[in-house]
């Protein structure tokens, strides 16, 4: 047998770190973000030739294009192959409302507007006087912004209720229309000719002209703030919302996620970044044609985000940068030397190779080099799991339920009244009834068991009571208020949390984020706070993360040494348990859980049959699915038992495993032992 | 340490110190695991421990970094999951991880897929339905639309149609309703007293202990404890920590 010789010394510990990973910490970090913001803005005091600083302005563009992109692909994973068409429509509005295109007849309508500076009169030639649009270009930055967001709504709205590959071919589709009807209104774009004297800005009387160094400059400073707009969005409670979205729609909906509105919301904001970048562009070029916003432009933008790293803010920067100068640097200086090297060597093959000309083949190649070997990007968003010693790697079970700090905060509701009541509920899937006619009331403060053959309906009531299915028939009531059409996210502000048989973390983000995510029902930062970042949604940021390090103490150092690490990288059962505490932080008055033991041996199962009883005395309400006999006989205050959607036994634990018919469904031959 | 040395025979299945990380997160920490022709062996742990990383090195899905995994008297820690699979060692994945869209037909054929024996193939069917007479009643159906328990005896059966040597099974009893997990034992032991040999991970360690004749208690990465079934059951360190005869604390 030949053994792979071991690596001997190998300590179990976390080894202390070296020097060189120090350096590698937050200091190093800050230290090359001010070498790359020098080097930036050193660049065309150094570099004199225009025509390589025009290039720059034009990568620094795309990296714009590339970062509004990477909110809506990379952040809340929505497929947008049709991108451009803001673009175009940022180009547009700057465009139309800055050049000679449209000239109005003059009327005494247009003379405040002259007075604001906005048009100018033009004296017709032998007709009557026309109007000359003057409006600023930075003015018309934040209105291009705003228009395209209002676009980004508008197409983003038909597409909510798809995903995959299904919105990919909507957006494709806006994004063909876009230029077509760019190229068909003459009167407005003029056509496939173009838009032609666009005015360049002009700023304290210094007029930026044709000269690319003033651009340049612009353009930094546009992508100094979006990558800030960038980085406060994805760190806040709106870009945990996203990537909950992107990592599973059912779940973040089930913590409170409004998915709608967030989607719209990244698309608004995607197209908000397209739209200045538009007006950009132009004000630049001096000139919009339909042919700069088609299909091409899209995929590029999307090629970019891929080779920087998907949802990484300095990954997207980079990737746009590269492939940009890749084109217009290296390519044109690379087919030069080829044509050289073809003249000296008397190849004629060479001398006639235009590598420009074959700048997709180029995207190509290093895409499926990408993909096959750094599948995550240049600067990839997610960290790789961090060591951890043995002592934090030892988990042992311990009985007596939860010692730690968790408090529930909520009002404990009305202790004479019902907590929910269910009344007929009905689902059918086709021919097959899942839930028919189950009613249940269940008291604050109890313990209640849901228990039945696997496909007796449970997961789909539970599914019915978080409003993830809607019901055929019947109500649920909470505290007395019918929540039975209510949408999952409100059915969570009210105050029922749930977790899910067949786990729905979301799995490419932290333990910490996953959480966080649960808070989204108790929070209110919206996009623009997330970006000024004031002191109130400081503390509300610094509260949550309060309440999320309390809930995951609950579960001592089974999920707090691994915060840090994504949820994709946890066991099974620490899985379960994340997904309680995500499910508590979003302080319910009753929790759902479902088959919260599945997974774990008979001692983690005491311990965790203990911890929900804890949670019981803090006064949450529970309703749990569960097979394992021993925990429902030793928590559960009362248990029915459903068999093919339907109520066949409801009473005490004892009684109910008395029942024949509940023998005969469900119980068996062991737990028909145990029990007598 | 191992608490008993029952007499064994050539071993199928072999890990000699090995050792797995995830990025910088060492999991198994020189981890030796024995599986005889014919045994049922069964390992415990802890959730966290390194149970389904065993598994998913047992099948490549996870490369070990040091040390050897041998398989029928060959080191195999290089072969791609496919050829482990063509050479007799067939998964029952957690949570089943059956192909929901397709009919139970197709998922059983799916599991034949490394085989070319017409003849042969038709006659392990119906084996498997000497076994599992309910899915003979369910072959049109899709297999996301089955019960739970349903599921899993599809995910054995798809199992056995590789004709496996070594059936490697990951908590096969989760999420089952208790009459089911009855069931899903007794196959299991079917299924080994028609010579296949079987590797468990298994939460459910009373049920496990009663079936397997061997058993290993891995904590955090490490054997810590290994023996036959009988002499870990009565093992008071597995029992407190595994049978939940633990006391309470306070």
């Amino acid at each position: 047998m030949t053994a792979t010789p071991l690596d001997a010394g190998e300590p179990l510990a976390k080894p202390v770190p070296t020097w060189r990973e120090r350096i590698r910490g937050a200091a190093s970090r800050r230290i090359a973000l001010v070498t790359v913001a020098a080097a930036a803005f050193a660049f065309p005091l150094i570099d004199r030739n225009d025509g390589d600083v025009d290039a720059a302005a034009n990568a620094l563009a795309f990296a714009i294009l590339a970062l509004g992109l990477n909110i809506v692909v990379g952040f809340a994973g929505l497929l947008d192959l049709g991108y451009a068409a803001f673009f175009a429509i940022g180009a547009y509005t700057y465009g139309i409302f800055s050049s000679y295109q449209v000239q109005p007849e003059w009327s005494s309508f247009w003379e405040p507007l002259q007075w604001l500076g906005l048009v100018a009169r033009l004296p017709g030639a032998g007709g009557p006087d026309h109007v000359h649009f003057t409006v600023s270009f930075w003015l018309m930055l934040p209105v291009s912004a705003v228009v395209a967001a209002f676009f980004g709504v508008l197409f983003g709205a038909p597409t909510l209720r798809l995903k995959g590959d299904y919105l990919a071919i909507v957006t494709l589709g806006f994004g063909e229309i876009v230029p077509i009807v760019a190229r068909n209104t003459p009167s407005l774009t003029n056509g496939a000719m173009g838009l032609n004297g666009v005015a360049p800005p002009n700023l304290f009387g210094y007029a930026f002209g044709v000269k690319s160094m003033p651009y340049y400059y612009l353009g930094l400073a546009l992508i100094v703030f979006l990558i800030f707009v960038s980085v406060r969005l994805r760190d806040s409670r709106v870009g945990r919302a996203w990537m909950a979205i992107r990592e599973d729609e059912i779940a973040a909906e089930a913590m409170g996620i409004n998915r709608s509105r967030l989607k719209l919301l990244a698309f608004a904001i995607g197209a908000a970044f397209a739209g200045m970048t538009g007006t950009f562009y132009v004000a630049k070029l001096q000139t919009a044609t339909p042919e700069m916003f088609t299909f091409p432009v899209s995929v590029m933008v999307l090629v970019m985000i891929v080779l920087g790293g998907m949802g990484s803010v300095a990954g997207v920067v980079l990737g746009a940068l590269i492939l940009q100068l890749l084109q217009s640097w290296f390519l044109q200086d690379l087919t030069q030397w080829v044509h050289a090297l073809g003249r000296v060597s008397g190849i004629a093959f060479l001398e006639e190779i235009d590598l420009v000309q074959s700048i997709e083949l180029i995207f190509g190649v290093i895409l499926v080099v990408m993909m096959l070997y750094r599948r995550d990007g240049l600067i990839p968003a997610q960290r790789a799991v961090t060591g951890l010693s043995h002592a934090e790697q030892t988990a042992v079970p311990s009985r007596g339920g939860i010692a730690g700090e968790f408090v529930v905060t909520r009002r404990p509701p009305d202790p004479a009244k019902p907590l929910l009541e269910v009344r007929a509920l009905r689902k059918s899937y086709g021919g097959i009834k899942a839930v028919q006619g189950v009613d249940l009331t269940i008291m604050p403060g109890s313990i209640v068991a849901i228990i039945g053959p696997n496909g007796s309906g449970k997961t789909t009531f539970f599914n019915l009571i978080t409003g993830l299915v809607k019901a055929d028939g019947g109500t649920v009531r909470l505290c007395g208020e019918d929540i039975t059409a209510l949408a999952p996210h409100l059915i969570v502000e009210r105050g029922i949390a749930r977790t899910f048989q067949n786990l729905r973390l979301f799995a490419n983000m932290t333990l910490t984020d996953n959480v966080l995510v649960g808070t989204h029902a108790r929070t209110t930062t919206g996009a623009l706070g997330a970006v000024i970042r004031g002191p109130r949604v400081r503390r509300e940021e610094e509260e949550a993360r309060k309440r999320v390090a309390s809930v995951l103490s609950i579960f001592g150092n089974r999920l707090l040494p691994r915060v840090a690490h994504l949820a994709r990288t946890l066991s099974y059962a620490n899985r379960r348990r994340l997904e309680i505490a995500r499910a508590l932080v979003s302080e319910p008055v009753l929790l759902l859980l479902d088959e919260p033991t599945a997974g774990m041996n008979p001692t983690e199962t005491l311990e965790l049959t203990d911890q929900i009883r804890t949670l019981r005395e803090r006064g949450i309400t529970i309703l749990l699915i569960e097979h394992k006999l021993n925990v429902v006989n030793e928590i559960a205050d009362r248990v029915i038992v459903l068999d093919h959607g339907e109520k066949i036994a409801e009473g005490r634990p004892e009684e109910v495993h008395r029942n024949e018919e509940v023998l005969r469904a469900y119980l068996g031959r062991t737990a028909a032992r145990a029990a007598s | 340490m191992p608490i008993s040395a029952a007499p064994r025979r050539a071993p199928l299945l072999e890990f000699t110190d090995v050792d797995t990380y995830y990025g910088e997160l060492h999991v198994l920490k020189r981890v030796n695991y024995r599986v005889d022709e014919g045994d049922i062996v069964c390992l415990l742990g802890g959730n966290a421990s390194g149970k389904s990383t065993t598994m998913k090195t047992i099948l490549g899905l996870v490369r070990p970094r040091g040390g050897a995994v041998s398989y029928a008297g060959e080191v195999i820690n290089t072969l791609s999951t496919a050829e482990r699979v063509r050479r007799g060692i067939a998964p029952v994945p957690e949570a089943r991880r059956l192909f929901p869209r397709m009919t139970v037909a197709e998922n059983l054929e799916m599991g034949a897929f490394t085989r070319s024996d017409r003849a042969e193939i038709a006659a392990d069917l119906d084996r498997v339905f000497e076994l599992f007479p309910r899915i003979r009643e369910r072959l049109g159906q899709i297999a996301g639309t089955l019960s739970g328990g349903e599921q899993q005896m599809v995910a054995m059966a798809r199992a056995l149609m590789a004709r496996p040597r070594l059936l490697c099974m990951d908590e096969p009893s989760m999420g089952l309703s208790p009459a089911f997990v009855d069931q899903v034992f007794a196959l299991i032991q079917a299924i080994n007293r028609q010579g296949t040999s079987i590797f468990m991970v298994e939460q459910n360690a009373n049920m496990a202990l009663s079936i397997a004749n061997y058993g290993y208690v891995l904590q955090t990465g490490e054997v810590v404890v290994s023996g036959d079934a009988k002499s870990l059951r009565d093992n008071e360190m597995v029992q407190q920590a595994y049978l939940g005869e633990m006391k309470r604390a306070g």
